[in-house]
């Protein structure tokens, strides 16, 4: 009897490691590189680069005469946006401008765009100069950095890491 | 008379657990059901399952996938607690020897206590998930008189053969719990696969009384022999199940599942009391501990969705009762012929959902067949049941579900006169709550 029992557990512990290591497909946390982080608004969303993971299931079709079937089956429990979709203004935007190339943290000269503690009005004193770039060029430059920092956090060949499958 | 002489008398038609001997014959002996094995009737699935007939593989989408397919777990979203009773009934009629009976049965029970716990995913999916279920139903109730011959010992050595008037009492009580594990994930973008292992336990209980009374005055010494056999077991085993779930295109699944065998061990004590004219005379006891397998099962299903309201099920399970051993296979008390006491049995399931347009509400309707797989009986109308069910959704968290299902089979002794029609039905109310 001890024995048939092993046995059944020694096949059900093949066949679950069988299993975990064929489930290539599902994926606990979101890939990091550089091509799904950079999307801009879009990364919020899974179905944007897994349409049809988002939409291949049967039943987030079947039923949604109510709503309520809908978010039943179709809400995980862990993102409240889930089948977020950005509408249109959103997607046509750049969103608020971001700052680049500058220090807002830990920079020697104070703050980015106020220095220590306060300035001068304008006209009453010299003011720090300024140097401004075209939008353009600008946005080349912080990409440019994004790349380097990125290359940067790749070299861990050590790096400790969760399995996922 | 001696004990020996009315068991010589009775042939060996009362099961002795201890002796491993078998006799599937229902008569030569008693006509109670006490030699038919009650675990070769199917599961009661879940509340929708049974709804649409019991065809589940493909459909499930909740917790109840963990009984039905492992593998569908891997549709859930969201965290759920669920659990459901049962309300089982069944009434036994027929008649033996020319005399009618008729007796009922019913109980309700806790069916089921689940929870399932989707991992977050970024794609794919993996649910783990726990349950405790009711498996098996061993409550039962026979109870017939009728008058006919049997084979006494009047005197030492002297045999006499009369017609008496008997009474079959047997009461079957108690049922087997599955605790069960299970985990699923997406292998593919169209593929589910999943596991899981149980760890049945339970218990058997069985109060079987026969009663002979000298109605027509056959006898000189003897005025009534009464035999009562009170059996009690534990009951315990492990079961696996694998489970794949495809969506071939959308709306349209398949499923396959496959259950391992098991071993299920009988650990108890039989007391036999023995009376005569209302006066024991002789009581024995016995501990036994028994093991029973069954065989493999396997099962496919298909789900359609033609429409967003309507869902189409299938679903078959085969199961070759004729593997199964308890101390050696089984056969029937046939000299001429071996024949296997239980045969294969395909299990036919067929369901219809229908959602109601703007209305968090479905009904369901199905069709299941269940037959019969002990042959100590010939089958004159093999088990087959109607289904209803529905579900209302409350507030996007909270599901109920109803079934009910209605059954019938007939059967009737193989060279006896001896018929019987059992009717069934059962009540499943479940409600499951989502996170």
């Amino acid at each position: 009897m001890m024995m048939r029992r092993s046995r059944l557990f020694q096949i059900s512990l093949v066949l679950v490691v069988l299993l975990a290591a064929s489930g290539c497909y599902t994926v606990l946390r979101h890939p990091t590189g550089p091509a799904v982080v950079s999307g801009g608004a879009y990364y919020r969303t899974c179905a944007d680069c897994h349409a049809d993971a988002a939409f291949y299931h049967p039943y987030y079709h079947y039923g949604w005469s109510h709503y309520g079937w809908r978010a039943y089956y179709g809400s995980p429990w862990w993102y409240d946006d889930y089948w977020w979709c950005p509408d249109d203004e959103e997607v046509a935007g750049d969103g608020p401008e971001i700052e680049r190339g500058t220090r807002h943290l830990w920079g020697a000269g104070g703050w980015a765009s106020r220095g220590w503690g306060f300035s001068r009005p304008s006209g009453q004193g010299q003011s720090r100069p300024r140097v401004t770039k075209p939008k353009e060029e600008e946005h080349r430059d912080a990409q440019e950095a994004d790349e380097d920092q990125k290359e940067k956090s790749q070299r861990n060949l050590w790096k400790k890491r969760k399995k996922v499958f | 008379m001696t004990t020996m002489a009315w068991r010589l008398a009775l042939t060996v038609a009362v099961v002795l657990p201890t002796s491993g001997v078998q006799v599937a014959s229902a008569y030569e002996g008693f006509l109670a059901p006490i030699d038919e094995i009650p675990l070769t009737t199917s599961i009661l699935p879940g509340a929708r399952a049974l709804g649409m007939g019991g065809a589940a593989s493909a459909v499930a989408d909740d917790s109840s996938a963990l009984l039905a397919n492992p593998a569908a777990l891997a549709r859930m979203r969201r965290i759920e607690f669920a659990g459901g009773i049962a309300l089982r009934g069944h009434e036994l009629s027929g008649a033996a020897f020319g005399s009618d009976f008729d007796s009922s049965f019913s109980n309700t029970r806790f069916s089921s206590v689940r929870f399932a716990y989707p991992f977050p995913t970024f794609r794919g999916s993996l649910v783990v998930a726990a349950s405790a279920e009711q498996v098996y139903d061993f409550g039962g109730d026979f109870l017939a008189t009728y008058d006919d011959s049997l084979t006494w010992e009047e005197g030492e050595g002297e045999y006499q053969t009369g017609l008496w008037r008997q009474v079959e009492d047997n009461v079957t009580d108690g049922g087997i719990y599955a605790w069960s594990l299970a985990a699923a994930f997406d292998a593919s973008p169209h593929l589910s696969l999943g596991a899981a292992v149980s760890y049945w336990t339970g218990n058997f209980d069985r109060d079987f009384r026969w009663r002979a009374d000298d109605a027509h005055g056959v006898s000189e010494n003897y005025d009534s022999y009464e035999l009562v056999v009170s059996t009690s077991a534990d009951v315990s085993g492990l079961r696996a199940k694998v489970g794949a779930l495809f969506y071939v295109r959308d709306g349209l699944a398949g499923a396959f599942v496959v259950e391992s065998p098991t071993t299920l061990t009988f650990d108890g004590s039989e007391v036999v009391t023995e009376s005569y004219d209302g006066v024991p005379e002789d009581t024995e006891t016995v501990y036994f501990s028994d093991e029973l397998r069954l065989p493999f099962a396997f099962g496919a299903g298909l789900a359609y969705s033609p429409t967003d309201l309507v869902v189409l099920a299938a679903d078959v399970r085969y199961c070759d009762w004729s593997e199964m051993t308890y101390a050696g296979r089984l056969y029937l008390d046939d000299p001429t012929e071996r024949r296997a006491a239980y045969r294969a049995t395909p299990e036919y399931s067929l369901g219809l959902e229908v959602t109601l347009p703007s209305w968090p509400l479905r009904v369901r309707g199905g069709y299941m067949s269940r037959p019969v797989a002990y042959r100590g009986l010939d089958v004159d109308r093999d088990r087959a049941y109607i289904t209803l069910g529905a579900g209302v959704l409350i507030d996007t968290v909270l599901t109920v579900d109803v079934a009910w299902i209605a059954g019938v089979h007939e059967r009737s002794g193989p060279d006896y006169d001896y018929q019987e029609k059992t009717d069934e039905t059962a009540l499943v109310v479940e409600a499951a709550y989502r996170f």
